[in-house]
């Protein structure tokens, strides 16, 4: 069976779909679903590794995020009647006058794949949603996402709201033209460069 | 003075039809390709490499693009003093000014926009450009992937509903290519007169520190973070 997940591993970091999910279905019928977690989590980070250090793009990523997803579309309600839920939730979206969201689907995917809760608001995403979406599902982490410089205002607003609010949840920034320089500026509780480094630092935020 | 322009392509033939007219015209005017802009840091070396072929007869590079996704930052000259309008992108020229261009995004926020250099540099959506597109994808990464690649490309269209045709110069055949583009994407067509000041100011060498930053020889370019977009 160890074959198995191996296939599993493979068939997700090379973003094959159908057979992720023949292979994941058919390892359900005699296997702990935490395993089968184990080997799809092991496909993402083999390919957020190659990803940092420049050996695969975007698109590679997404298809294997998209494998990846399908894989836990079986896999999640066997997780949750196991008891193996997300410990932490993360509120996602696109901040306020952006209305690009493949950065931040891709990241909510890369956390999904890592077994955080995620609570997608979308793009376009007011200050006060985040606020009320954080509360609402006590978040541990809001994550904002921004394609255009114009729009990267409105995350040092929600930045001051949440602080205003004393709510505890941590905030992180990223999108194309995001910097660390910028979110330390504005006081963002971390930063991160790409997809496969968001789910890192989200897992370094709880730990 | 001296000077001569660096500016992103869709721009280029604006340039060249208002230089005719000036009596101090550009020593040369350089362009590089707007899809440079689709990574940021291959479009800052290109700059770098086109700023390094000026002659050093200049006195002054006029950039006309804009903080471009933060393409503009790092940029440096030892041996001229470089212009750029306090612009994040191309709206901020057409509209005039960087306030304007966000004042009408706000009220227009499903806008797609279009100018005859945009059209011309191939930017606009279009049955061709989605072939080609496909196409590529079905090459690189075979039809599963490819269809997935697909959706994620047809979904930066998803939040428009209308394109703006911004009249820069007269071109009945752009604005022809850009009411074929609205029809295609099902989209509304509109049309709006661009405000061409802060071009034609730049080009005259009209240059005051509100609406552009002066890049000193030897110094380094960095973002305000702010409505003054560059720092030094």
């Amino acid at each position: 069976m160890e074959n198995e997940f191996d296939s599993l591993t493979e068939a997700v970091r090379k973003g094959q779909r159908d057979k992720a999910k023949e292979i994941a279905s058919r390892l359900l019928e005699s296997e702990n679903p935490a395993d089968i977690l184990n080997a799809i989590l092991t496909a993402m980070a083999q390919i957020g590794v190659r990803f940092k250090a420049g050996e695969v793009f975007v698109p590679e990523v997404l298809v294997a995020a998209r494998a990846m997803n399908s894989v836990l579309e079986v896999l999640e309600p066997v997780l949750v009647k196991s008891g193996l839920q997300p410990k932490h939730c993360v509120v996602i979206g696109t901040v306020f006058g952006d209305l690009h969201d493949i950065g931040k689907n891709l990241v909510a995917m890369m956390l999904r794949g890592a077994n955080f809760k995620v609570v997608d608001l979308g793009v376009n995403v007011s200050a006060d949603k985040f606020l009320s979406a954080a509360r609402e599902h006590n978040a541990d982490i809001v994550a904002l996402s921004a394609l255009l410089t114009t729009t990267m205002p409105s995350m040092k607003n929600i930045v001051d709201v949440f602080k205003k609010s004393g709510i505890q949840a941590k905030i992180i920034v990223g999108g194309a033209p995001v910097t660390q320089d910028f979110a330390d500026k504005i006081g963002a509780n971390g930063y991160s460069k790409d997809a496969a480094s968001a789910a890192d630092l989200c897992k370094r935020l709880v730990a | 003075m001296k000077f001569s322009v660096l500016c992103c392509d869709i721009f280029k033939d604006d340039i060249v039809l208002m230089s005719e007219k000036l009596e101090n015209k550009p020593l040369q005017i350089e362009s590089f390709k707007a899809e440079s802009h689709l990574n940021p840091d291959k479009m800052r070396d290109v700059v770098c490499g086109k700023l390094s072929g000026f002659s050093k007869e200049n006195d002054r590079i006029l950039l006309i693009f804009g903080l471009c996704g933060n393409a503009a930052l790092g940029l440096r000259s030892d041996d001229f003093e470089l212009v750029i309008p306090r612009v994040h992108d191309c709206r901020g020229i057409f509209f005039g000014s960087s306030a304007a261009a966000m004042d009408f995004t706000r009220n227009n926020p499903r806008a797609f926009f279009a100018s005859p250099g945009y059209i011309s540099a191939g930017l606009l959506p279009s049955e061709e450009l989605f072939k080609k597109t496909k196409s590529r994808y079905l090459s690189e990464y075979g039809k599963d992937s490819a269809d997935i690649l697909m959706e994620a490309f047809l979904g930066q269209f998803a939040a428009y509903d209308e394109v703006f045709y911004m009249q820069f110069h007269e071109s009945e055949n752009s604005k022809r290519a850009c009411m074929e583009c609205a029809k295609f994407m099902n989209w509304k067509f509109r049309e709006i007169c661009a405000n061409n000041s802060l071009l034609s100011d730049a080009l005259q060498m009209r240059i005051d520190s509100d609406r552009f930053f002066i890049l000193p020889k030897g110094k380094t370019l960095k973002a305000s973070y702010d409505e003054k977009i560059f720092n030094i």
